[in-house]
This record gives C-alpha cells, sequence and structure tokens, in this order.
C-alpha cells in the first residue's frame, strides 16, 4: 500500500507484497492466453464443418464442457471472493469501501448484463438457425437420391438372382456333372446377349476335403470391361456356399476404383434335388455409377447422422459460444474489478497515508502507481509529508533545544536554590501581590517559619508578634518606591535576641516582578563586636585600675603601720578600714588579672592531640574532690577518636571551666541528691561525627540548667548566674574553641541540667 | 427425534443405491472356475430408438462395455471403494450400409477386431452389439473361497442423441446403462 522513506529505516513497516496482477507481464501474459484461447474458439467455430461430427459431438463437446465448467468455477470464484472482499471490507466501514462497492457493481452491471443478454439471444437465433439445417425438401431430396441408388442396386441384385435362378433351371444337369463345357457356353452365350457388362461362371461340385462339397469352375464368361480372373476367388466362395447350402444368395464386391461388382448365385439341383453345381451372374457396376450412388448415399447418411446429432452439434456451437461469453465475462469482471481497485486504491491509499499522518508517522509516502492526476495527487501527498516530516524535525530539533535550555536553567535555578538554601543569608521572594513565592531554609529558620508559609502574604506571616520589627520592609516594598530598603531588626524570640540586617529590593523597577528581602544573621558579628569592645574595655579596666591599686594597697598599709601606735580604738577602726581597703584592692587585682587574662589571652599553638587522654588527664585532676563526696564524673570516651589540633593548655581550661561550672551548678562535691532522686553526674562523653569531619566533646550534668533565655548571655563577658566572679570563664571558653576553628553551645539537659558541647576540627 | 429421522432417510437412501447396483439394465451370467471368471452378458434393454435411428441412417453405432470384476469394499452400497481385481474393455460395432441394405458388424477386443458380419436383419444386428459370450476375466489376485465378488459392466453407447449436460463430463455422470452380478467363489 504504502511505504516509509528510507531514511527512518527504524519505523520502517514490512514492504507489502506487490500483488501478482500488478506486474505488466502477468497482465500482458494473461491478455495473450484470453487473447489465444478467444482466437482458438474463433478458429474452431471456423472449422467445425470440416470436424467429424463424431469428434465433434464426443472430443469437442466434451472438452468444451469442461472448459466451460473451468470458466464458470472461475467467474463465480472470482466474483464470490471481490464480492465478500467488498462485503467485509463495508461491514468494517473500511474507507471507500461504498463507493468501491457501487463503482465495481456498476462496472460489473455493465460487463455481466450485455454478455448475458447477448448469450441468450445468440442461443436463441443459434436454435433458429439449426432448426433450418434440416428442412423438408432436403430430407426429401436426399432420401430420394439414395433410394434410387439403393433401389437400383436391389433391383439389379433381385434381375441377377433371377437369371441365376433360371440359368441353374435351364443348364443341363448332365451337362453340369459331365462339365461338358460346349454345352454350358452354348446357354452362356444365348445369355449374355441379353446382360449389359456381366459375366456368368459355372460351377460343378466337386468333393471337397474332410467330406465337404466344393466347387469347380467348369465355364466363364469374361465382361469387356473387368478382368474375371481378378475376381474369380469371390465367385469360387460364393458358389461353394451355395452348392454347400443348396441356397440361392446375392452379394456386392466394391472393386478397387473400378465401381461395384453385384453378384447372384443360385444352385444347379440334380435330379435328387441336390446341388450338383451353382451358377454365378454377376453385374459390373462401372466407377461413374457406384461413385455417384455412393456419394448419395453418404450424403443421406451423413445428413441423417447429423440430423440425430442436431441436438450435441447444436450443443457444440453453444458450448462455443458459452465459453466465449465465459471468457468475456471473466474477461470484463476482472478487467471490472482491476479498474475498480485501480481507481479506488490511490483514493484509499491517500486516505489511509492520511490517517497514518495524523498518527504521527510522517514517514509515509504513497508509491504513485500511475502518471496521471491521481498519481500528481499521490505526488503532492509525499511532498506534503515530506514538508510535515521536515517541519516536524526542525520542530523536534527545537524542542531538543528548548529542553536543553530549559534543563539547563532548570539546573541554574536548582544550583542558585541549593545555593539560597545552603547559605546562612535568608533569601525571601514576594510576588506582585506581596505573596511569599519563595523562602530558603535560612529565612525560614531565622523567622522561625514553615514552608506552610509559602503563598501567603509577606504582611500576615510578618504581623506575627516577634516579627513585628520587619514589617517596616514589607512597607517599603508595598510602597514600590524602587529603592532598596536596608535596616538592621532585632528579634526577640523566645527570650533569645537574633540581630538580623535586612534588606528589601523591588524587582521591575515598579514591583510588578515582586521583591526580594534579604536577611542576614548578624547576631554573632554584634557578639564578636560586643566581646571585642569588652577586650577594649577589659584592657582599659585592666592599665586604668590596676595602676592606681598598688599605691592604694601601700597607702592603705601605711595607714595601719602609721595608726600602729594610735589609741586602740582608732586602731581598730583604721586596721578595719585598711583591711577592707586591701581586700577590696586584693579582690580588684584578682579581677583586673581576669580582664587582663581576657584581653591578652594569647592565640594557640595548635598540635595533633589525642583529646581522650587530654579528657583524662584533665579529669583526674578532680580524683582527689571527688573521692569523698557524692557528685561523680562519669566519662564515655569514643574509641578510635582522630587526633585533634589543638592547645592542649588551653583546651585543658576549657575542660577544667566547663567541669568546674557543672560542679558549681549541682552544688559541690558534695552536692546533694537531685530533687528527682538522682544522683549529682557530671557526664563527659567524646564523639566523632565523620560526616562532618568534627570532634565532639560534651560535657553535662544534671543539675537545675540554665533558663533557655539566659543560654546564650552565659558566653557573654561579665555575665554570670553565680552571682560572683568576672563573668568572663565562658566567655573565655568561647574564645578558645572558637580560636581553635570550633564552637561552642549550651542546650538543656533531660530531664533537668545542662549541657555543653565543643566542636573541634578533626586533625 | 431429528437424529432418527435423518438416520431414516440415511438408509433409505443406501437401500436404493444398493438395489440399483443390484439390478442394473445389463444381465450377466457370471461363472467363477479355476480361479478365473467366464461371463456371459446381455443388453438388450439398452437397445433404444436412438441406436435404432442412428443405425437406420448409416451412421456407425459403437458399444463399448466395460467389464470388472471386483471385490466389495468398506462402503460396498456406494461401490467407490471396491477393489478391481480385473478389468477388460470389448466394443461391438455396427454400421448399416443405406446403398445395399446390409448391416457391417465387428466384435472389438483392445481396439482390435477379432470378429466381423453381414446381416440384413436389424434383429441380428441387435443381438450382436448387446450380447457377448465367452468373456473371460483373470484376477490379479487369487479368488478367495468363500468370498463374495462382483462383476460389474458398463456399457457406453456412441454416438448420442441428446446433448451432455455439465454433469455428463464428471466421472459418475457416464454411466448410461450397467449391470452387476455378484457371486460367492467356492474353489473346487
Amino acid at each position: 500500500m504504502f511505504r516509509t522513506s528510507a531514511t527512518d529505516a527504524p519505523q520502517a513497516a514490512p514492504a507489502p507484497r506487490r500483488r501478482l496482477l500488478d506486474n505488466p507481464r502477468i497482465v500482458t501474459l494473461i491478455v495473450l492466453l484470453l487473447a489465444a484461447v478467444m482466437g482458438g474458439l474463433f478458429w474452431l467455430s471456423g472449422r467445425s464443418a470440416d470436424i467429424e461430427t463424431r469428434v465433434l459431438t464426443d472430443v469437442v463437446l466434451y472438452a468444451l464442457l469442461s472448459l466451460n465448467m473451468a470458466l464458470i468455477i472461475a467467474l463465480v470464484f472470482v466474483l464470490a471472493r471481490n464480492l465478500v472482499k467488498l462485503w467485509v471490507e463495508q461491514r468494517q466501514a473500511a474507507p471507500f469501501s461504498r463507493f468501491r462497492a457501487k463503482l465495481v457493481g456498476a462496472l460489473l452491471a455493465m460487463s455481466i448484463v450485455p454478455a448475458v443478454l447477448v448469450l441468450f439471444s445468440g442461443s436463441e437465433i443459434l436454435r433458429n438457425s439449426a432448426a433450418r439445417w434440416f428442412s423438408e425438401p432436403v430430407d426429401t431430396l436426399l432420401k430420394g437420391a439414395k433410394d434410387i441408388a439403393s433401389q437400383y442396386y436391389t433391383e439389379q441384385s433381385a434381375v441377377l438372382g433371377l437369371r441365376a435362378d433360371r440359368l441353374a433351371r435351364t443348364v443341363p444337369p448332365a451337362a453340369v456333372t459331365g462339365a461338358d463345357e460346349a454345352a454350358l457356353n452354348s446357354v452362356l452365350k444365348d445369355e449374355l446377349f441379353t446382360m449389359i457388362d456381366g459375366t456368368i461362371e459355372m460351377y460343378r461340385a466337386v468333393p471337397g476335403s474332410a467330406g465337404a462339397t466344393d466347387a469347380a469352375l467348369v465355364t466363364a464368361s469374361e465382361s469387356p470391361t473387368l478382368s474375371g480372373e481378378s475376381v474369380r476367388a469371390s465367385a469360387d466362395r460364393l458358389a461353394s456356399r451355395s452348392i454347400a447350402t443348396g441356397k440361392p444368395e446375392t452379394a456386392e464386391e466394391g472393386l478397387d476404383n473400378n465401381g461395384v461388382l453385384l453378384r447372384a448365385v443360385a444352385p444347379i439341383l440334380g435330379p435328387d434335388r441336390r446341388p450338383i453345381g451353382a451358377v454365378v451372374v454377376s453385374r459390373h457396376l462401372g466407377p461413374e455409377f457406384d461413385r455417384e450412388a455412393t456419394r448419395a448415399s453418404q450424403a443421406f447418411e451423413k445428413y441423417k447422422g447429423m440430423e440425430l446429432l442436431k441436438e450435441p452439434i447444436l450443443g457444440s456451437y453453444l458450448s462455443i459460444f458459452l465459453t466465449a461469453t465465459l471468457l468475456i465475462l471473466i474477461a470484463a469482471t476482472w478487467l471490472g474489478l482491476y479498474l475498480a481497485k485501480r481507481i479506488t486504491r490511490p483514493v484509499q491509499q491517500l486516505a489511509e497515508g492520511a490517517r497514518a499522518i495524523g498518527a504521527g508517522r510522517l514517514d509515509v509516502r504513497l508509491e504513485a502507481e500511475t502518471g496521471d492526476e491521481l498519481g500528481s495527487l499521490v505526488e503532492a501527498f509525499n511532498m506534503m509529508a515530506a514538508e510535515l516530516q521536515t517541519n516536524r524535525a526542525k520542530l523536534d530539533q527545537s524542542r531538543v533545544d528548548l529542553e536543553r535550555k530549559n534543563a539547563e536553567v532548570d539546573g541554574r535555578r536548582r544550583y542558585i536554590e541549593t545555593v539560597l538554601e545552603r547559605v546562612a543569608t535568608g533569601v525571601i521572594s514576594l510576588d506582585a501581590s506581596g505573596r511569599i513565592s519563595t523562602m530558603n531554609g535560612a529565612a525560614q529558620r531565622l523567622l522561625g517559619v514553615d514552608a506552610g508559609s509559602l503563598g501567603q502574604p509577606a504582611r500576615a506571616v510578618l504581623e506575627r508578634e516577634d516579627l513585628r520589627p520587619l514589617l517596616p520592609l514589607v512597607d517599603a516594598v508595598e510602597a514600590r518606591t524602587g529603592r532598596a530598603v536596608v535596616q538592621e531588626v532585632s528579634l526577640v524570640r523566645e527570650g533569645r535576641e537574633t540581630n538580623l540586617a535586612t534588606a528589601a529590593t523591588v524587582l521591575g523597577g515598579d514591583g510588578s516582578e515582586g521583591a526580594v528581602m534579604v536577611l542576614d544573621d548578624v547576631t554573632p558579628l554584634i557578639r564578636a563586636q560586643r566581646v571585642a569592645a569588652w577586650r577594649d574595655v577589659a584592657r582599659r579596666l585592666a592599665h586604668e585600675i590596676k595602676n592606681p591599686l598598688t599605691p592604694i594597697q601601700l597607702s592603705a598599709e601605711r595607714l595601719r603601720r602609721h595608726f600602729a601606735a594610735a589609741p586602740a580604738p582608732t586602731q581598730s577602726l583604721v586596721g578595719e578600714c585598711t583591711d577592707a581597703i586591701i581586700a577590696e584592692v586584693e579582690s580588684l587585682k584578682g579581677l583586673v588579672d581576669e580582664f587582663a587574662q581576657f584581653a591578652r589571652l594569647r592565640g594557640p599553638r595548635m598540635m595533633p592531640a589525642d583529646l581522650n587522654a587530654l579528657v583524662d588527664e584533665s579529669l583526674k585532676l578532680y580524683a582527689g574532690v571527688l573521692q569523698q563526696g557524692t557528685l561523680r564524673i562519669e566519662r564515655q570516651l569514643a574509641s578510635a577518636l582522630p587526633p585533634v589540633r589543638l592547645d592542649s593548655e588551653q583546651i585543658r581550661q576549657v575542660i577544667i571551666n566547663l567541669v568546674d561550672n557543672a560542679m558549681e551548678a549541682l552544688g559541690g562535691p558534695n552536692a546533694a541528691t537531685r530533687p528527682n532522686g538522682e544522683r549529682p553526674l557530671i557526664v563527659v562523653l567524646t564523639l566523632h561525627d565523620v560526616r562532618n569531619s568534627l570532634v565532639r566533646l560534651v560535657i553535662s550534668d544534671n543539675g537545675p540548667g540554665v533558663p533557655e533565655s539566659d543560654r546564650d548571655k552565659l558566653f557573654m563577658p561579665y555575665y554570670s548566674t553565680k552571682g560572683r566572679g568576672s563573668g568572663l570563664g565562658l566567655a573565655i571558653v568561647r574564645r578558645i574553641v572558637v580560636e581553635h576553628g570550633g564552637g561552642i553551645e549550651v542546650s538543656g539537659a533531660q530531664p533537668t541540667g545542662t549541657t555543653f558541647t565543643v566542636e573541634l576540627p578533626a586533625a | 427425534m431429528t437424529r432418527v429421522r435423518s438416520g431414516l432417510i440415511l438408509a433409505l437412501v443406501m437401500a436404493s443405491a444398493a438395489v440399483v447396483f443390484a439390478s442394473g439394465n445389463i444381465t450377466i451370467n457370471a461363472i467363477p472356475t479355476e480361479g478365473r471368471v467366464k461371463l456371459s452378458f446381455n443388453a438388450r434393454d439398452c437397445w433404444n430408438l436412438a441406436t435404432r435411428q442412428f443405425l437406420s441412417a448409416g451412421t456407425l453405432v459403437i458399444f463399448d462395455y466395460d467389464v470388472e470384476l471386483r471385490r466389495p469394499g468398506s462402503a460396498p452400497w456406494l461401490g467407490l471403494f471396491d477393489s478391481v481385481l480385473a478389468r477388460t474393455a470389448v466394443s461391438t460395432t455396427a454400421k448399416f450400409d443405406t446403398l445395399v441394405r446390409k448391416y457391417s458388424v465387428s466384435r472389438m477386443r483392445s481396439g482390435s477386431v477379432f470378429a466381423s458380419d453381414t446381416f440384413k436383419q436389424e434383429a441380428e444386428v441387435k443381438d450382436w452389439l448387446t450380447t457377448f459370450a465367452s468373456i473371460e476375466l483373470e484376477p490379479t489376485a487369487p479368488l478367495e473361497p468363500n468370498a463374495e465378488y462382483y462383476v460389474y459392466v458398463v456399457l457406453t453407447i456412441r454416438p448420442k442423441k441428446s446433448t451432455p449436460s455439465l454433469f455428463s463430463i464428471l466421472p459418475f455422470g457416464r454411466e448410461e446403462c450397467y449391470g452387476r452380478q455378484s457371486f460367492t467363489y467356492i474353489a473346487r
């Protein structure tokens, strides 16, 4: 039906089987064969008169009947096959099936109806003509001629018989038995005068072999036209038979190209009425008469034979006619079906091709079977399909490019999303209506909202109590001034203060594309600034306070010494005052030293070290203290802990500071049992975070814990929950850890207590 | 009910077929002897007006006889599956010389003339054409004692006056005259 383009081999359908009748050679051969059969039929009908009747009725007729039977079967097969196919196509609602059925019906009607009409009318004409073949005059004429000839033969035979019988009676028996040839010749001489071209032979009976009687020629006359010797043998046989049977007989003997010899034999009876001889009288009918008589007889026989065989002969002619009609019918039917197919198939192919193209098979190409208008239509279809295929290819290429670009954009977007998700800066995008389009994890974490905020108006989200300081940003965005708004905001949530550096930028100039809000957590920066400020303060304090302390102390001691000799009350007063001054000065000195240490903390000298060993070493310092006490320190050290680059001195200070804080929180070595019945306990454990390449040191106690609101302040200088001391311990701890590249966090322990987690990078 | 009716119809068809094959219009007299079968037959009932008309018109009339010795097979009423043990073909011809009013007759076997004569009477010609005697069939396999056999003779008369139908070209459509003679071979 149709083929696919060679360039799309994988989609190519198997090549359809080429129909036999699409081959011009086969069609030509069939046409030639039909023409040959038709020619043969015309030859046969032309030569039918020359064919012997017997052959015509026995051989030709049966051959034609067989041929007709085969042709009828072929015709029925061709018709039935195609009609069934048409019916099936109509049942299946195949395209153009109705049109094809109508076309086939019209073509078949155009071929079958005239052929059948010609067959019936021709048959009738043939039958009527056959009725005139055998007319009464011809029959009478031929029968008369034959009867005349036959009658002549009969009469001549009868005359010869009478003559032979008369001679047999006339001849003296003694002349016969005595073989008196002279006496017999005298009888013959008179008789021959009354005969025309005849012969007479006289025989006498002689004893034969085995007791039989034989005939011996006594005398014979000669015919002027016939040699007696040439026909003697038959005369001898007749004479012998007549002598043997004693009965007269007639016979006819055909002579080669010399007419016919009529014979009559009569026995010569002796006195005892027994055959003693025989007379054979013959009459020679010349070849002319014999020929004419034979022709008359044969003409009659042929005529009568044909009359009797009229029906088979007519059947033969009708069969020839029927054969020709059937051949024409088959040829016309086939031609009709073929033409219908040739007309409808291209249209059907176009329909199927259009359906295939509609289904997306743009590689379909139709095969133009003709060069006519239908062929041009097929070519146009193929051009259209090729154009569609080219356009589809371009579209496909564009789609591929677009997909690739989309993938790139998508990848870039995912990359940006990933970056945004990973960055510590919170990024919130708003659409033109002020609803939150995207919000990265940092923003969610900083604002304490979840992904459920997406799609909600930013104002509604930021209306929350702790987020209200951010509302000016929303106001700025909604104002659409086109300028970036930058401000620092401090959010307090659950007692913890978070300092944010915020910026809001309207996209698209007029805000038609929304806006972006950026939130930077500057809390650590603020803390660092504060620490730096505290360090500066500490240094100034150490410098400004420490310098006057010594003169004050010296002055106080000098006053005490000066009033050593003073009256006791004075001495007591001075002693109390100077002691107080000296004690406070000492206290101030200690305070100043701590400040100085905080301010002048040296940088760590890091070397790879075993943290577990350092923990063990540090905790040994408490062994004596805890030996008698109720408090216990439990260590849970990770095995195979990697070495950590650290300053052992400083980290030891960290461990001791944190353990000291824990002991103090629990109430010292002899701490009381916890309200929940637990024994006072400090747990020191080390962990290895392989994934983040970190080593963790966790020091946890089951003491009363630190309120969550105060946890951030714990690491601020001069902040203490103990009500004494400088409040620099945890600030120093934090500074040491930070300078080691790590971090420290404080959290609540379960059910009560505080947990400090120090993270140090593994070496 | 339908099954009974179908069986009845089938039985009637078979019975009628058996009757037809058992009778025929050729009378056969078959005598098995010494492993051979000698037979004579006459087909006088096949002598008809058309034959007489052809004869009187001087047309050569041929009576072809196909003689077969058969043994009934699995479907004896059909005769299609019977085995043929011996076969011969004989013919008789007659032609009336309208000039001298005599009949020339001959007998042929396997295409060869083995007897000829002339007659003046039609009755003699009728006997000559329709009667055969002393035909011997020699079976290809020995006859089995007490086995059933039959001789089947088919006569085809040529020429025919009527137009043959399309069915006459089929093998079973050409039998006009036939005869069947069954016998049981009893070895002596």
